[in-house]
């Protein structure tokens, strides 16, 4: 399947002397749910932010449907809508108003926009408050925004960092719901974290990060595999798996 | 080490001292203290003429109580208090008189201050005209409305409600407004009598309503809002640390912003156009622009220097909302949605230059207004021209070069 997100030898970090990511190497085909974990402090965040190009690559490349950030900037971005760990809002406007700047941004046709943001004001339970400001918002109404915005886009990858944060148990099944919705239509989601029962459920393929190296990649059976569990003992969560790769460095020992 | 609160008070009021210094430096090297000298010598002259030729009907009380109220009623109150303290500084609630006494100390000698400066700009020409009551009188009862006024805006603070305390605030100012007319205009025993029984009135609604003993909420929102504005007004001149705008929903206002046609070249125009409306720096536009008219109006309605006084009144005022305007640049350029959307760098500076150009066109044309109606009265239409082709001149030629200046050294531009 044509890859939507390519991430080929990435190392990257704040600081080129300590770098954080360590050719990194993996990709995000069409219609796929690609789940990322890794322990506090993996890299999870930094590598979303060099995909963003918020961060450049000390080595590497990333492509968002064939394009890379330098040669094509705005086909890159147009092909990607983000939903941060916290929530990223202009205080000084309202629901609908981030709705309507986020479908003027990402170029959505007119009709379409208000089909749309109607639908995922409906859909998040958000309709009553359409026209509250950013501050008057509880903290999974303000994440639900952010979602409601990506959503409204439907580029071709989705990049979200911690989409469960705050989250009521409406919320998250109506965003989990709309992520298979979109994954049906052929868009991508490159996910990251902490829920790992919810992730399972849900992805396709994951990436395991520990001390900003992939320890492993693959369906969950490929992930058991490299942890060492063997298919026959019947013990393959993707829990116990993550628990045995990174726990104490895992049986693997440093990975640097 | 001093860990008393009334210590925590003295570093905190130093620590914004320090950190303001550099922002008043660079505001000084600016040219604003210039023109502010300038202006202030033109108004000197203007004023010592209109004492001269002092108009037969020249509204004395009114242009008394427009000046005092403001002064009399506002009252602020520097807390330095911040969200963290919810967490540090409630625990030691009991010890916070201590705390608050020296807030109130420092904004009552500030405010005191202004209302004494006003009293002696006021007086002479209340001196000119009517001179009902004698003005060390006034003086002293300014003083005292000043006083009352912080009593009753502390009260306001500590109300549990926001719609009450809003309501009180307004028949607050309200009441003032009465206090000083009389103040001006009737017999002293008249004005003390309405202040007694005024007093006692808001009194008895004060204790009639919900309060807190300490509104924390409050102070910290007010403490934040007061940063704010510091900050904007400082951004004009300096390069300042972002802190998050403070939002008014600004209805009065803010319909302007839906006339931004939907499209994707108009995303950043969209955005900027509700940043200015509903930002503290919409706020302060907005209290120029009015100054300005209100000053306009009454250096036109003076026929301040045959006219000449009055064009550069008008100037002034241009000149002053659009060095104000400037921060606009420096709004979301940490925002990290300025290189997650799909849009080219260029459409963001496009936007900004053009509302911009709207918003200072705008305001050059309402401070200009009271002048091209005033002054051709008068038979003083060249200098009302000449201030109106300068002001355009300023916001289409001079402007956007600023405008474009100031993005282009924008350090975080790749």
């Amino acid at each position: 399947m044509k890859p939507i997100l390519e991430v080929k030898g990435l190392t990257g970090g704040y600081s080129p002397r300590r770098p954080v990511l360590h050719d990194l190497n993996f990709e995000v085909a069409a219609g796929e749910m690609v789940g990322l974990i890794g322990l506090n402090g993996a890299g999870k965040s930094t590598a979303i932010k060099h995909i963003l190009g918020l961060m450049q690559a000390h080595a590497g490349e990333i492509r968002i449907d064939g394009h890379t950030l330098a040669e094509q900037p705005e086909n890159y971005r147009q092909a990607l809508a983000y939903v941060p760990e916290s929530p990223l809002l202009f205080d000084e406007l309202t629901v609908e108003e981030h709705l309507r700047l986020t479908g003027m941004a990402y170029g959505v046709e007119e009709p379409l926009y208000e089909k749309r943001s109607e639908s995922l004001l409906d859909e998040f339970y958000m309709t009553p408050k359409r026209g509250a400001f950013a501050s008057h918002l509880s903290k999974g109404m303000r994440q639900k925004v952010m979602i409601m915005n990506a959503l409204l886009a439907r580029p071709a990858l989705y990049v979200i960092d911690e989409p469960f944060l705050g989250l009521d148990p409406l919320g998250i099944r109506s965003l989990l719901d709309k992520l298979v919705e979109v994954t049906k239509e052929g868009s991508s989601v490159f996910m990251s974290s902490h829920i790992l029962s919810t992730v399972e459920s849900y992805c396709s393929r994951f990436i395991v990060l520990h001390q900003g190296v992939i320890v492993a990649q693959g369906t969950l059976a490929d992930v058991c595999e490299t942890a060492g569990m063997t298919r026959d003992t019947g013990a393959g969560s993707l829990e116990e798996a993550f628990y045995r790769l990174v726990a104490n460095g895992g049986s693997h020992g440093s990975f640097r | 080490m001093d860990r008393s609160v009334d210590a925590l008070w003295r570093k905190r009021a130093k620590d914004f001292r320090r950190g303001s210094s550099p922002y008043l430096r660079d505001m000084a090297q600016s040219g604003l203290p210039g023109v502010t000298i300038m202006l202030l010598l033109a108004g000197i002259a203007g004023y010592g003429l209109l004492l001269r030729d002092m108009p037969v009907n020249f509204p004395f009380t009114l242009v008394g109580v427009v000046l005092l109220t403001p002064f009399m009623s506002w009252s602020p109150l520097r807390t330095w208090l911040r969200e963290a303290d919810i967490v540090f500084l409630v625990p030691r609630e009991a010890e916070m008189p201590a705390y608050l006494r020296r807030s109130f100390r420092y904004n009552t000698f500030a405010c005191a201050a202004a209302v004494l400066i006003v009293c002696l700009v006021y007086l002479p020409l209340y001196l000119a005209g009517p001179a009902a009551t004698p003005p060390v009188l006034i003086v002293i009862f300014a003083l005292l409305l000043k006083l009352m006024n912080t009593a009753g805006a502390w009260r306001e603070r500590q109300l549990a409600g926001r719609g009450p305390r809003r309501l009180i605030r307004l028949l607050r100012w309200g009441a003032t407004a009465v206090a000083a007319g009389a103040l001006l205009q009737t017999e002293l025993w008249k004005t003390v009598l309405y202040l007694v029984v005024i007093a006692g009135l808001f009194w008895l609604l004060y204790a009639r309503l919900p309060r807190y003993p300490l509104p924390w909420l409050t102070l910290i929102a007010e403490e934040q809002v007061t940063r704010r504005r510091y900050m904007a007004f400082f951004s004009a001149f300096a390069d300042v640390p972002t802190e998050s705008a403070a939002v008014r929903s600004r209805p009065y206002i803010s319909w302007l912003a839906r006339f931004v046609p939907y499209g994707k070249r108009n995303a950043f125009t969209y955005l900027y156009a509700y940043t200015l409306v509903r930002t503290e720096l919409g706020g302060i536009i907005l209290r120029l622009a009015g100054l300005g008219i209100v000053s306009g109006m009454l250096s036109a309605y003076a026929g301040l220097l045959q006219g000449w006084g009055s064009a550069c009144v008008c100037l002034l005022f241009v000149w002053l909302s659009g060095i104000q305007l400037g921060s606009l640049a420096h709004s979301h350029r940490h925002s990290v949605w300025r290189l997650v959307y799909p849009l080219p760098e260029q459409t963001r500076r496009d936007a900004v230059l053009r509302v911009d150009r709207i918003t200072a066109l705008l305001c050059a044309f309402a401070i200009w207004l009271p002048h091209g109606i005033l002054l051709p009265g008068q038979g003083m239409t060249v200098p009302a021209l000449a201030a109106l082709a300068l002001s355009v001149l300023y916001v289409l030629a001079l402007r956007p070069a600023r405008m474009k200046k100031l993005l282009t050294f924008d350090p975080d531009d790749d």
